[in-house]
């Protein structure tokens, strides 16, 4: 069963599900290599969604496989082909007795062994009527769709539909040793560009303009310094001397702070003021709104919108929501564990009063859109690592974008956009004919043709790379396959828990250099 | 339809036709012996079967090789199976070697694999000799050091003593992964840089909290989690007899427990059952993605070096995937005085006159070219500390607190220092490293931190 969130008492996000403590247990060491990198939260977005994998052959079975050993809700597998003794070489999940059989059946029945908490369903039919079995409007249930190894005009016929539902798509390919794998997303909002365990950022203390509390704290503990004695004086934290060297300053300029950290310090080995004298740089020359605030008040995800304008209101009445951690710094025990709940506090504090400040104008604000806790807290809790990210729409040379690409891309060593356009030319004949092409002339009219619809003409092609695309033959060769399926699932999870940054285009894997590069395919 | 013969159709069409991106040693298979190598003859070791390994043996058996062999001395337990796919709730405390053979025999039955469920320090020079490819898929840096310098040693050189007899050079193909990062790499024995040559590639491990921090400030629950494992259970009843077993869930949850009690009193929260496994194991983050990417480009680069189907990596493939997708091969050059394939000088480490022999281990723990964490160390065949047997160990303890000076023979002696040559052997150096100790003034010496460490000219 899937789990269900729900923000605890403290905040923070825990996966409450349907079994007992045990069962809980359980999963959390199940996946706790992976909870270290995305968190629960990731883990629990990841455990909601479903994921509908179009095309079972080795490079869609080899993504399905890591998705459904990371723990996806459900996944939907659809494909029209039946088992062929070539799969049997190249598809891990089929073997020689499923010969003959729906090939997603089979590939479905391999995954439910491998992790039984997944629900996987098979759709199959005969190409034509593929689409229309998984019901083209059912799309927009999904949160990620994958295209594997598909006709291109079923490609863009799948893109076509994400698109105006929303939905993330990712498009693989493999051909022989080369392969790549396309993103689309109207838009995606990273909430964790680093990643859970990665360190508190500086600009979410607030120190620029330090709140009351903080103030108070610094001031009953350590002020006036002079009365300190010098070992206290030495175990003063690094965030309370920058406080107390900023708060009657309303436009603290480093400078200043500088010269008064100097004119406290009594001497050069106080290892707290040698750290205070490193952070104020960093602290204040970074001192500026989150990055992204500007982004989420553009975003089209209304919740997130409404949340960027009502942190607006709060900035301007009581300062920026603060961190709930503080980073680790030289000092005694007391001070850092004072310090860290005077920021827990605040911090609560700060997530209540953004609540309300939405709920006084709900109506306005959200146009009726459901900002609930888990989101409101995820928001406040990385304001400062979230992104907003954009491609365009899906077009066969998305990535290649016509006239724009540096001449590298093509000609150069690395030659990602050439693989790309070759792939799809054979492709383009490989729909009309099956049998593996050994004329070369064949496959360099398709690749004019291909470069012309692309709007690319004037592009040179290296012979060699022509001359390996023909060899191949667009062969799924496993280990590759392999590859580029783990690639595909790997950007598949990073959308899907919003955690880390995907990339915003396509992917082209060159296994004779051991390469890839991205190639952006930027919203118009 | 024969199953068997369109079942390699893949394979078929790349190694029945040649390109301009093909190995120099290039040849079609027209006469299908280029096939009838991998499937019946070339023998391809895999060390570890966990998250890599399973990858790495699931992709040679997909490209046809059938004569497979995995070495792991590790069992199954729940936190694997979020990416060890060979492997099934039922598997678990069972040995991963084996598991993983059975399994991967189900599904490919042409495929023959011999578990070892052993240490692969245990395995003899000749049990490697066997192979011609070994892939390697371990998280620890000490045991990858230890293989790459048994296949060098396994190297057999012409009648000069300085060419290599090329029928004599294994392969090993290495990976690696931590969270969304890794890398793969190609090593030819003496002929091309090996583990020991880029050993500075790898960042040195986390350095544990200093012990003041510990003991009177701790701030973080990592801290009462270190306290309670490297203070309380040395003084524990359990402790006294033996070091903390860290695969034993009794003893973590006694760490555990004692961590939670030193964190209340210093009113610090986040102490965790988790959080303790992490700090006590190093546990490092791991999803199936990433470790199927490396393990599959590692298999591509053993089909590689089989078949000549392309020229293999040179000789070194950095990953990392936390943002976007970042993938670049770079090539490595051989160092001369490498220890483990090269010919290695003296390391020269330079201590105060005052220096301990428990400093000089200090140093070599922490020096990036030696890491040696259970060192020993032996002089003009006198051994001066010995980390095993134990009663070798019994017997040198008590020298670690005394002068280095007041224990050993001067070879030679300069005006302001004196030199002494040490041998130094480590679980992780099969072949030891002759070290050149120079002590001096205490006015003269730094601390023996790495930048006052230099290399022999
Ligand atoms: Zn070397």
């Amino acid at each position: 069963m899937p789990a269900h969130c729900k923000a605890t008492r403290d905040g923070a996000l825990r996966m409450r599900l349907s079994v007992d403590e045990a069962a809980q247990r359980a999963l959390q060491e199940r996946y706790d290599r992976q909870l270290r990198l995305w968190g629960e939260r990731g883990q629990c977005q990841l455990q909601r969604a479903r994921m509908l994998v179009v095309g079972a052959s080795a490079i869609g079975a080899e993504l399905l496989k890591s998705v459904v050993l990371s723990g996806i809700g459900h996944c939907t597998v659809a494909d029209a082909a039946r088992v062929r003794p070539e799969d049997v070489g190249s598809n891990f999940l089929v073997s020689e007795a499923d010969v003959g059989l729906w090939r997603a059946e089979v590939v479905c029945e391999a995954l439910r062994e491998m992790n039984a908490a997944v629900s996987v369903e098979a759709v199959v039919g005969e190409p034509a009527q593929l689409l229309e079995r998984v019901g083209a409007a059912s799309i927009a249930t999904y949160s990620l769709v994958a295209v594997a190894r598909q006709p291109r005009s079923l490609v863009q016929q799948v893109a076509d539909v994400c698109w105006e539902h929303d939905v993330p798509l990712v498009v693989l390919q493999s051909h022989g040793l080369v392969g790549y794998v396309t993103l689309v997303v109207r838009e995606h909002i990273v909430m964790d560009v680093a990643g859970s365990g990665s360190a508190v950022p500086l600009a979410s203390l607030q120190l620029a303009r330090p709140f009351t509390e903080v103030v108070q704290f610094c001031r009953d503990h350590y002020w006036p310094l002079e009365q300190l004695d010098d070992d206290a004086h030495a175990h003063v934290p690094w965030l309370a001397l920058l406080v107390l060297a900023v708060e009657d300053e309303p436009q603290p300029s480093v400078e200043t702070v500088l010269r008064r950290l100097e004119r406290w310090r009594r001497h050069n080995s106080e290892p707290n003021f040698t750290e205070a004298l490193l952070m104020a740089k960093r602290v204040l020359r970074g001192a500026s709104d989150p990055p992204m605030l500007l982004t989420l008040e553009r975003c089209r995800s209304r919740p997130v919108e409404a949340v960027a304008r009502a942190l607006r209101t709060l900035q301007a009445k009581r300062g920026l929501p603060v961190s709930r951690a503080i980073p680790e710094m030289h000092c005694d025990t007391a001070s850092f564990v004072g310090l860290q709940e005077v920021y827990r506090q605040r911090a609560a504090e700060d997530v209540a009063a953004l609540r309300e400040v939405l709920a006084a104008d709900a109506e306005t604000a959200t146009g009726g859109a459901c900002v609930d806790d888990p989101l409101l807290q995820a928001i406040c809790d990385n304001l400062y690592n979230m992104a907003c990210m954009r491609t365009g729409p899906y077009r066969p040379e998305s990535g290649c974008g016509a006239g724009k690409r540096r001449a590298d891309d093509f000609e150069g060593e690395d030659g990602a956009a050439s693989w790309l356009v070759l792939m799809h030319a054979y492709d383009a004949i490989r729909e009309k004919h099956r049998a593996p092409l050994e004329d070369a002339t064949v496959l360099e009219a398709a690749l004019q043709r291909v470069l012309q619809q692309f709007d690319l003409a004037k592009v040179h092609i290296r012979p060699a790379r022509i001359q390996e695309t023909l060899r191949a033959a667009a062969v799924e060769l496993h280990p590759v396959a392999a590859v580029v399926g783990a690639i595909g699932a790997q950007e598949a999870l990073k959308v899907l828990t919003q955690c880390f940054v995907p990339i915003d285009g396509t992917v082209v894997y060159d296994g004779y250099a051991c390469r890839a590069t991205v190639l952006s395919n930027p919203p118009e | 339809m024969d199953t068997l013969a369109v079942k390699w159709s893949a394979m078929d069409r790349l190694l029945g036709h040649s390109g301009p991106f093909a190995g120099s040693d290039f040849v079609t298979d027209d006469d299908d012996s280029v096939k009838q190598f991998i499937r019946y003859e070339c023998r391809v070791l895999v060390v570890g079967a966990g998250a890599l390994g399973c990858e790495m043996l699931k992709s040679l058996a997909m490209c046809g090789f059938s004569q497979l062999h995995v070495v792991d001395v590790d069992t199954i337990d729940l936190s694997n199976l979020n990416r060890q796919f060979l492997f099934r709730e039922p598997d678990m405390g069972q040995s991963k070697a084996e598991v993983a053979a059975r399994a991967l025999q189900r599904r490919v039955p042409s495929c023959r694999v011999q578990a070892h469920h052993v240490d692969l320090t245990t395995l003899t020079p000749e049990f490697y000799r066997q192979f011609h490819v070994v892939v390697a898929g371990l998280d620890s840096i000490e045991a990858r050091r230890w293989l790459n310098a048994t296949l060098v040693s396994l190297v057999q050189c012409e009648h000069d003593a300085e060419t290599p007899d090329p029928s004599t050079v294994i392969p090993m193909v290495d990976g690696g992964t931590e969270g969304l990062a890794g890398q793969a790499r190609v090593i030819l024995p003496r002929l091309s840089a090996c583990f020991e040559c880029t050993l500075s590639l790898f960042p040195m491990e986390a350095r544990a909290f200093p012990l003041c921090t510990l003991a009177s400030t701790p701030r973080l629950p990592e801290h009462c989690i270190e306290y309670a494992s490297a203070v309380l259970w040395p003084q524990s009843e359990r402790g006294r007899d033996a070091p903390l077993d860290v695969h034993d869930p009794g003893q973590v949850q006694w760490v555990y427990e004692r961590a939670v009690e030193r964190a209340e009193a210093f009113g610090i929260g986040g102490v965790t059952y988790a959080l303790t496994l992490g700090v006590l194991r190093g546990v490092v983050p791991a999803v199936a993605s990433t470790n199927a990417m490396i393990g599959s480009a590692c298999a591509l680069e053993v089909l590689k070096l089989a078949t000549h189907l392309a020229r293999p990596l040179n000789d070194w493939m950095a990953y990392n995937g936390a943002h976007g997708v970042y993938v670049y091969p770079f090539a490595n050059e051989r160092r001369p005085d490498c220890a483990v394939c090269g010919r290695p000088a003296p390391l020269r480490l330079r201590l105060p006159r005052s220096a301990t022999l428990n400093d000089l281990l200090e140093v070599v723990a922490a020096h990036a070219e030696l890491r040696a964490r259970r060192p020993s160390i032996v002089s003009d065949s006198r051994p001066l500390y010995m980390a095993t047997p134990p009663a070798l160990q019994e017997a040198t303890r008590v020298n670690l607190p005394k002068r280095l000076a007041d224990q050993l023979q001067l070879p030679s002696r300069a005006a302001d220092r004196l030199e002494y040559l040490l041998s130094l052997t480590d679980p992780s150096m099969p072949l030891g490293r002759q070290l050149l100790v120079v002590l001096e003034e205490a006015d003269a010496a730094q601390p023996a931190t790495d930048d006052t460490v230099e290399r022999e000219a």
